[in-house]
């Protein structure tokens, strides 16, 4: 059919600078470029128009054509999303690569659940790995945490917290710099970038490093729009969607090692042994026990799927 | 009309007394976590969950008492008139706007129900026990402006005490 | 050009009469459909708007102030601060300031903060023969501490806004309430020393001041309680909000103070201002969702920092017109309005944004002395009984002393920085 000329409007809750919101920007300028300007892509960033956990609600509805949401809001809807917060799920970054490969075990089911809420995923953006913050005492093995009260983002971190004795506390990103500060919690959990982004180290002088868990960001467009949309575009639309996604997870890594390398600047970095690792794979194991209890059968099936692609 | 006041009264007390509620709430769970170090899982949420309900219940009785805030700086110059045809504007705005907002807000409510919606928080609460209060509030409100415009061309409006409206008691206005 | 025309509607509307929640909700709502967009926007701003923790603190301390309100706990600390310092020249002035500041750390709103301690300070002032309007001017401008000093209601709407911490919003409007009531202490003193008509009172004897003391310091340790509460990180601003109003209710039961009527009238009173706020706060919301769908925030602040490289000038502009918006526009509804317009071009500037709430909360301040539309004005014109006429003449010298703040804060920002970020 007749290729008509479209504009598609994209909340973000990032800002331009941040690496998602450059990832948004190679994706417009290619659409926008192999389209001739016949798709126009404009990007909302900074959370303008919706906070993260209203934008799946938003593109679903087509209050907006796409959108940009962290995995973890759809938690709600499809609790079997969190096995990214399940975690030491995902120990290397070439597990995870397998695992949000497009149409790949784990990815596949995801995006087909999504899908069933009116909206479609164009491309996975890995925002980092989160990594436990502490002060003094480096959290080297599940005992370390027990009766700390630790920040988590999310339900699944919680009940981490819980299983290794701790006392979860959830804090919102913008209030977790004070909270640390002033000892609201002693230890908690976040984005390896955020240590570099809000100078955590300022108040949280120990930084262990492992792939806790793996912070995935979706991007979504409105299943109505997508299917309004000539062949064209839609082949244009996928094309620059499959470059977004490679220049992400091409830069990601470099992102994190850059962002390890400065926190190692200002504050204590701690990675773990092999030992340590299966300690706290051990631990976690009621955590499996709960997400399973959970997600049913599709939970199962990804839990099986991601143990495969480890090392 | 006389039972939409009774209704719109008896949610504005309701909402008033959610508000204290979740006062007693959020301390409860301050307590816990210093004296037994076990915070509820609850207190943070369901307050969210009543701040949502008591604001939109209690819209209707805050229009019905005139206590909206607003500049009466020309009203309060206005003949009777005057005043009854600002009024009339205020609440046919009010009344429009909160039947866009029930009509939309039902599809939404419908919607999470259809797609068994919940919050990605701890106590994954299904999305339609909050949504549905907006519909409900509106609702409420739509019909109380439609009465008090009836009530301004009818002449069976209540005295009201214009000066006042716009700046309350001096009770806690920003 | 359309920026014009909504400014022209809104400024209509809201002229009119009508309700500021409807104002600016109708006006998204009108801005969407005329642009064709989806209207299922309009009900999902509005659960959006309220899906905030943060804003539980709203009523919570509207709740606390009001117990202690009903509870005639203004009338203790008036009494109990003028036992100490009212035989200084100017010393009700001084009084009164010093009472809207200790007041201050237990409300979060100005308008609370001037009628509590108008109510009492006002009669004893003019009996002593203070001149009226300064009286007048005082307590307007004395009350907008309130909003200052923690907790603060527009800090708490400025930080949902823009994500910015409100702990450190309200450890950063410490400095400058206080070098404000300082400077409010001070022009009393001398007005007094050098004016005439200003009795002294005479000094109140060591009883005297002791069982006044005592029955204020209730409300002191209160306010002290939430002060360092959030300072040393036991509890977050909500928390400190819900511990504050079950303590309060403690307060004034232990008192024998506390009657089911004043406690009905209190949590009726939270209820209606609350609901009020926050309406205004979802219309807000949606008429910012259009705004931003017809780009016009990011147009006007790329317009502003492709024009105007130099940080001071773009303080000064900006300072400008809040000042002249201020004159007419509801102090609430300025910050929704104007902080997302003005919220991006904060980083371009280098300008920190937890100081720019600072310097924010300064001019609405100004915005709620200045006439001819000015909650404060009102609200001591009702408490006063007082001509509208005399309020006004007797806040400028108020509104210039905020203006130097500003112009302060500008020049030395730790004024508002150094407790949360330097100490
Ligand atoms: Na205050
Ligand atoms: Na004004």
């Amino acid at each position: 059919d007749q290729a008509r000329a479209e504009t598609l409007r994209i909340t973000l809750q990032l800002p331009m600078k941040h690496h998602l919101g450059q990832n948004m920007r190679v994706f417009k300028d290619l659409v926008e470029e192999k389209s001739g300007g016949d798709l126009t892509v404009e990007i909302y960033d900074s959370a303008q128009l919706y906070k993260d956990k209203e934008v799946p609600q938003a593109v679903s509805s087509g209050a907006i054509e796409m959108g940009v949401a962290s995995l973890t809001r759809f938690a709600g809807t499809i609790p079997a999303v969190d096995l990214f917060y399940v975690p030491f799920t995902f120990p290397t970054y070439d597990s995870l690569f397998k695992a949000t490969a497009k149409d790949g075990p784990v990815r596949g089911p995801i995006d087909a659940a999504i899908l069933e809420t009116g909206a479609r995923v164009l491309w996975w953006q890995a925002y980092g790995s989160a990594v436990m913050l502490s002060k003094d005492t480096p959290l080297r093995t599940p005992a370390d945490m027990q009766d700390l009260k630790v920040r988590v983002f999310g339900k699944t971190l919680g009940d981490f917290v819980e299983a290794v004795g701790g006392v979860p506390t959830l804090i919102s990103g913008s209030e977790q710099y004070m909270a640390y500060q002033r000892g609201t919690v002693d230890a908690g959990l976040t984005g390896i970038t955020a240590v570099t982004g809000r100078k955590l180290w300022e108040v949280m002088d120990t930084v262990t490093v492992a792939n806790v868990a793996a912070i995935e960001f979706v991007v979504l467009i409105n299943e109505d729009v997508w299917q309004g949309l000539s062949d064209e575009h839609r082949a244009i639309i996928t094309e620059s969607a499959a470059a977004a996604e490679t220049w992400i997870n091409e830069r990601i890594q470099v992102i994190e090692a850059e962002a390890i390398k400065e926190t190692r600047e200002h504050a204590n970095v701690v990675e773990l042994t092999d030992a340590d690792l299966a300690a706290w794979d051990g631990a976690v194991e009621p955590v499996r026990d709960s997400y399973l209890a959970a997600t049913g059968d599709l939970g199962r099936q990804l839990l099986d799927a991601a143990r495969d692609l480890r090392p | 009309m006389r039972a939409l006041d009774q209704t719109s009264h008896v949610l504005g007390q309701l909402a008033a007394w959610l508000f204290v509620a979740i006062g007693l709430m959020v301390s409860y769970d301050v307590f816990l976590r210093y004296v037994f170090n076990a915070p509820t899982k609850w207190a943070l949420e369901i307050s969210e969950f009543l701040l949502l309900w008591a604001t939109y219940l209690a819209a209707a009785s805050v229009l019905r008492q005139r206590q909206n805030i607003r500049i009466t700086l020309l009203y309060d110059k206005l003949g009777a008139t005057g005043r009854r045809l600002c009024d009339s504007l205020a609440l046919v705005i009010i009344a429009v706007f909160s039947g866009v907002v029930v009509a939309h807000g039902i599809d939404i409510v419908g919607d999470s129900i259809a797609q068994g919606r919940r919050t990605s928080t701890m106590l994954q609460v299904p999305k339609w026990m909050t949504e549905v209060a907006i519909p409900v509030g509106f609702g409420l409100l739509l019909a109380q402006a439609l009465v008090e415009l009836g009530r301004l061309w009818t002449g069976t409006a209540r005295d009201r005490d214009g000066a006042g409206d716009g700046h309350g008691r001096g009770e806690g206005r920003s | 050009m359309t920026a014009v025309a909504i400014l022209a509607a809104l400024l209509a509307l809201l002229a009119l009469g009508v309700p500021i929640a409807f104002t600016l909700g109708m006006l998204g709502l009108s801005l969407l459909y005329l642009a064709d967009f989806n209207l299922v926007m309009v009900p999902q701003a509005l659960y959006s708007s309220m899906d905030s923790f943060i804003l539980v603190a709203v009523p919570l301390f509207l709740l606390m102030s009001n117990v202690l309100l009903k509870c005639g706990v203004g009338r203790d600390l008036f009494a109990a601060v003028q036992s100490w310092v009212g035989h200084w020249p100017g010393g009700l002035g001084v009084a009164t300031i010093l009472s809207c500041a200790i007041f201050s750390a237990i409300s979060g709103s100005s308008v609370a903060t001037a009628a509590t301690i108008g109510t009492v300070a006002i009669p004893e002032m003019i009996e002593r023969g203070y001149n009226r309007r300064f009286v007048y001017g005082l307590l307007a401008a004395g009350g907008t501490l309130g909003i200052l000093i923690p907790p603060s209601i527009p800090l708490i709407i400025y930080g949902v806004i823009t994500e910015e911490s409100i702990g450190d919003l309200f450890l950063a409007g410490v400095g400058p309430g206080l070098a404000l009531a300082g400077i409010f202490i001070v022009y009393s003193m001398l007005l007094a020393r050098f004016g005439r008509g200003f009795t002294r009172v005479p000094r109140a004897s060591a009883t005297e001041r002791g069982v006044a003391t005592l029955r204020a310091l209730p409300s002191v340790a209160l306010a002290a309680f939430i002060l360092l509460g959030i300072y040393l990180g036991i509890f977050t601003p909500t928390e400190a909000a819900g511990a504050g109003f079950a303590l309060s209710l403690v307060i004034v039961a232990a008192m024998g103070r506390l009657t089911w009527a004043r406690l009905r009238q209190a949590v009726t009173e939270s209820m209606n201002t609350t609901v009020s706020i926050l309406l205004i706060l979802a219309g807000a919301k949606l008429f910012g969702k259009a705004i931003t769908l017809y780009r016009i925030p990011q147009d006007i602040s790329t317009f502003l920092t492709t024009n105007i490289s130099e940080p001071a000038l773009f303080v000064a502009v900006v300072a400008g017109v809040l000042l002249v918006m201020g004159l007419f526009l509801e102090s609430l509804s300025m910050l929704l309005v104007m902080v997302p317009v003005l919220y991006p071009a904060l980083m371009p500037m280098g300008l920190d944004p937890v100081w720019f709430g600072i310097f924010f909360v300064v001019l609405i301040e100004c915005a709620l002395i200045t006439p001819p539309v000015g909650l404060n004005l009102f609200v001591i014109q009702a408490v006063a009984r007082a001509r509208i006429t005399d309020v006004a003449a007797g806040v400028w010298p108020f509104v210039l002393f905020m203006l130097g703040i500003a112009a302060v804060l500008y020049l030395v920002p730790d004024l508002a920085l150094y407790l949360p970020f330097r100490l």
